[in-house]
């Protein structure tokens, strides 16, 4: 872990000093929509000048501190045009479900386009590709490697785990949950851990399953790992719900509770995930609440 | 009455949902346990806590909303004398959603300590006396007060999906499960409902005498020596609150109200005492089946397209077999006031001149980083959705008036009719197969599907002897719920550009680029020639199709031109600041009161309206909130709705229901 937080320091300190990198001729002027690829560049240790909902990244996301020097330039679907204009940028970064975008970015900068989420089912893998790629794009390839190197490191099998298999999820309202399989980033993460995600329906898509509350009922033996954050509405039923303390997991005490993660990121997610993970498991059934 | 039938239909419905029900407990229990699991379930058995506090408690909230739901649809159609009046036509539900929507958004404490029930009821509440209110000029005419309802209904469901999207952009469950969702962990929602439910039921038993003679007309209920008045109050109060409570605890969920008594009617329950036993055993068995059938269909625990969206599937084949029969009870005249603008050529002219001015200075003002700053250094960034926009606000303030002219119906527009939404469908359906890149084909599928809208609603709602132009409107409503099944669905097929799809449902123009906005600029003029060539049709359609015929002309062909003109309209306009907004609507009412009635004067003021409020609803949308984007096409309904509203509410001369 201690190459983990090397490497996201050196990227938090670096990006404090934007200077540097702009001293060495290295660090173009971009714009971001992307958090996944915002999350890179801070990795890299390369501040943008501006990236799409930062207040929202900071609340939802929070996996690197957003630098104050990167301007807010509205939704990652709708940004503000005018504002990426006023910047002058020399490159605008998005990801392939952005594509829409291309025709109304095109006048304003060169539009890179880079794809982790495209339908495969191995986000992990494309991302890794795009960490590459982004680094030799703005001469920063050693630190992808780097940071490459440093996620595969986060990413070694879990030693001394029981071999259960694990349901990922988050709650969208009371009675519904959005499921995690293999072909999110989090699933991805599962198995490079070498832990069988129980939901075994899937592989393929976009990673997220829509479902309601009894599906977790399905797998009896699984411990169930529940991502932030947790609405009001589901704590209430979580407290009084005879069902809910009926299932298995949660009469055995094996629900571990996580803050919440951007469920579309790249590598620095996924090292976050590995490290929360691997935290949460190594941490007794029976201790977890919900925060 | 025909006993023996109403109840193998009864019987028939409910032996259908029984199997379904009893084939997915085989799948989880073996037969031995299941009484065991369904009174003592065993607290280490998941099947059988599934059973008892999933599964059952489950069907007895589908049994009792849909109860409460065929219950009110039966008072309300008692007491306003109108086969389409229920809760969700009428406005109720959709204010009971808005007011919990709005509740979680902005004062989540306020629910918890209120408590959801109350805060429905009072939305409830406030929906039915604006719908009320709207068409008291009208007498309360059936067709008056569905208007109404149907417009407080359209407006409290943009208002709340704007709210979501602002409190989360990114959420879409309000979108998947807004529509009304049964899912139960426990017992606890059944009882609390069940409790709110029994004493308006009891307290029905009170009013079936006063309900019989409601049936009378006014005289012979004075007659009786009844007055009317408080029972009528009384009857819609309870209505009312039915439908809060279920909107409170299950979602609004609409048509339940509508098929149950249309049903027990249908099955020979004549009388208002059998229809009060009948209806809500009916909307009972309806929900429970439709909820089975949606279960059945995806699989437990998946429950993509939810119940409350479901019933839709169900309730607008009802509305296009029940339409044709309905009459409009207080004969409309065309006899309202008509102003006559008297220098219609200057006030264009006035008009033209606003909007260029407009347009000037929505490309130079705006916010940006440092302030608000006025620049000519945006005007190339800032030309193409401004165009775009307002094009498309004229386009489908253009179509609307064809609309108008050709159905001699003031309500008819591209919005109401459900055509924008049916050119919505046509969109998502052409993107899935070619591909979002094939711009040519993606216009040819939005076109057909508004085509398709079109030619559904006029075979539909044009059905009869003599022209009944409201049918149009309802067949309408049905044709809009239809569609948003299809868009729900494609909602949850898109994955992450579920998003994207969102914004353009709410009329988000970020994406408009130069040479689309020039090519629905380039429309307005050819549209603009094909009315003149048209104008004398236009101005003999509205006559009815006897005299039009006598006065030579071939009504079909001209008919079927001007539609097609009105769908293709409305296709590029849709494609461009997607199917939202009262903009068709708000611009022929525009038109109108400010004293332009010759076909051609008319279409040219409401295009200017319809241009200059789209324009406007786009520059605030980019600069109001900046850097974050507020769609137009919701801006358009938030600011258009209550003035169209306020119109109907002051303007003797633009009334719902009168021209």
């Amino acid at each position: 872990m201690t190459s983990r937080r090397a490497v996201l320091a050196g990227a938090a300190s670096a990006c404090l000093i934007p200077g540097l990198a702009d001293a060495a001729g290295l660090s173009p002027r971009l714009v971001v929509l992307d958090w996944g690829l915002l999350e890179t560049l801070l990795a890299l240790g390369v501040a943008p000048i501006a990236a799409a909902e930062t207040g929202n990244y900071a609340r939802t996301a929070a996996t690197l501190p957003v630098p104050r020097s990167v301007t807010d330039i509205g939704l990652r679907l709708d940004p503000d045009l005018e504002w990426i204009s006023a910047l002058k940028p020399n490159a605008i970064l998005i990801n392939s479900a952005q594509s829409a975008q291309v025709p109304v970015l095109k006048p304003l900068a060169p539009v890179w386009r880079f794809t982790i989420y495209d339908g495969s089912g191995l986000p992990l893998r494309n991302a890794v590709s795009v960490t590459r790629n982004l680094g030799g794009r703005i001469g920063r390839s050693q630190q992808a490697g780097s940071l490459v190197a440093a996620t595969q490191q986060s990413l070694t099998p879990l030693a001394g785990y029981d071999g259960r298999s694990i349901l990922l999820f988050s709650f969208l309202d009371a009675t519904h949950i959005a499921l995690y399989d293999r072909s999110s980033l989090a699933g991805n993460v599962l198995s490079a851990l070498g832990l069988a995600n129980a939901w075994g329906q899937g592989g393929g898509g976009w990673g997220v399953v829509p479902l309601s509350l009894p599906a977790l009922a399905q797998s009896p033996e699984a411990r169930l790992i529940c991502f932030g954050p947790v609405p009001q509405p589901a704590r209430r039923m979580m407290a009084q719900s005879p069902l809910w303390r009926g299932l298995p997991a949660v009469r055995a005490g094996r629900l571990r509770f996580l803050p919440p993660v951007w469920n579309y990121g790249a590598l620095p997610t996924a090292m976050r995930l590995a490290g929360l993970m691997r935290a949460a498991l190594a941490r007794p059934d029976g201790q977890d609440r919900v925060g | 009455m025909r006993p023996a039938l109403s109840l193998s239909v009864v019987l028939y419905l409910a032996a259908l949902a029984a199997a379904l029900l009893l084939h997915r407990i085989a799948v989880l229990l073996p037969g031995g346990a299941w009484l065991a699991a369904a009174f003592h379930p065993d607290a280490t058995s998941v099947a059988q806590l599934t059973l008892h506090f999933s599964l059952l408690p489950r069907v007895a909230v589908a049994l009792l909303a849909g109860a409460a739901l065929g219950l009110s649809g039966v008072l309300l159609q008692q007491v306003l004398r109108n086969p389409l009046a229920e809760p969700a036509t009428l406005g109720i539900s959709a204010g009971a959603g808005l007011a919990i929507t709005l509740a979680d958004a902005l004062a989540p404490g306020l629910a918890a300590s209120w408590g959801r029930p109350f805060i429905a009821l009072t939305g409830a509440l406030l929906a039915a006396v604006l719908a009320f209110g709207l068409s008291a000029k009208q007498r309360f005419s059936p067709i008056a007060i569905l208007l109404a309802g149907l417009l407080v209904s359209l407006y409290a469901g943009a208002v709340s999906a704007g709210v979501q999207l602002l409190a989360n952009p990114y959420d879409l469950s309000f979108y998947l499960w807004g529509g009304g969702s049964l899912v139960q962990q426990d017992w606890s929602l059944f009882r609390s409902l069940l409790v709110r439910l029994l004493p308006v039921g009891l307290a029905v038993i009170v009013l079936v005498r006063p309900l019989t003679v409601m049936g009378l007309d006014e005289a012979g209920a004075k007659g009786l020596g009844l007055a009317l008045a408080p029972a009528r109050l009384a009857t819609l109060g309870l209505a009312t609150c039915l439908a809060a409570f279920v909107v409170s605890a299950v979602g609004v969920i609409g048509f339940v109200g509508l098929a149950a008594p249309a049903l027990a009617r249908a099955c020979g329950a004549r009388r208002i005492g059998q229809q009060l036993l009948w209806s809500p055993l009916l909307g009972a068995l309806i929900l429970w089946l439709t909820d089975e059938i949606v279960l059945t269909a995806f699989g437990a625990g998946r429950e993509f397209l939810p119940t409350g969206a479901a019933t839709a599937l169900i309730g607008a084949p009802l509305i296009f077999v029940l339409a044709p029969r309905l009459r409009a009870a207080v004969a409309y005249a065309r006899t309202a006031t008509i102003i006559r603008a008297r220098h219609p050529g200057l006030i264009l002219l006035l008009w033209v001149e606003l909007f260029l001015g407009a347009g000037y200075g929505a490309l130079h003002l705006g916010r940006m980083p440092q302030g608000w700053v006025w620049t000519d250094a945006m005007v190339a960034l800032r030309w193409p959705h401004l165009l775009g926009a307002a094009a498309a606000g004229m386009l489908l303030a253009a179509a609307g008036v064809l609309l108008q002219r050709l159905t001699g119906n003031p309500m008819a527009s591209p919005d109401l009719l459900g055509i924008s939404e049916g050119a919505a469908c046509g969109r998502i359906v052409a993107t899935a197969i070619v591909g979002p890149a094939a711009a040519g084909l993606v216009w040819l599928g939005s076109s057909l599907g508004a085509m398709m809208v079109l030619a559904l609603v006029l075979a539909l709602g044009g059905r009869g002897r003599r022209a009944q132009p409201d049918r149009l409107l309802l067949v309408g409503i049905a044709a809009n719920a239809l569609g948003g099944v299809l868009v729900t669905l494609a909602l949850l097929a898109a994955g992450p550009a579920a998003g994207s799809l969102r914004a353009w449902m709410l009329g988000d123009t970020g994406l408009i680029t130069g040479p689309a906005a020039i090519t629905a600029v380039a429309l307005v003029p050819v549209a603009a020639a094909a009315l003149v060539a048209m104008r004398r049709w236009l101005a003999l359609l509205p006559l009815g199709g006897f005299a039009a015929g006598n006065l030579g002309l071939s009504v079909a062909t001209a008919r079927g031109l001007l539609l097609l003109a009105a769908g293709l309209m409305t296709a590029t306009a849709t494609l461009l600041v997607g199917p939202l907004g009262f903009v068709g609507l708000m611009s022929g009412h525009l038109a109108r009161i400010s004293g332009f009635h010759r076909p051609l004067p008319q279409v040219l003021a409401a295009s200017l309206s319809g241009g200059l409020i789209m324009l406007l609803a786009d520059w605030a949308g980019h600069n109001l909130a900046a850097p974050d984007m507020l769609p137009a096409g919701l801006l358009a309904t938030l600011i258009g709705g209550p003035y169209l509203l306020g119109i109907i509410l002051v303007r003797r001369s633009s009334r719902i229901g009168a021209s």
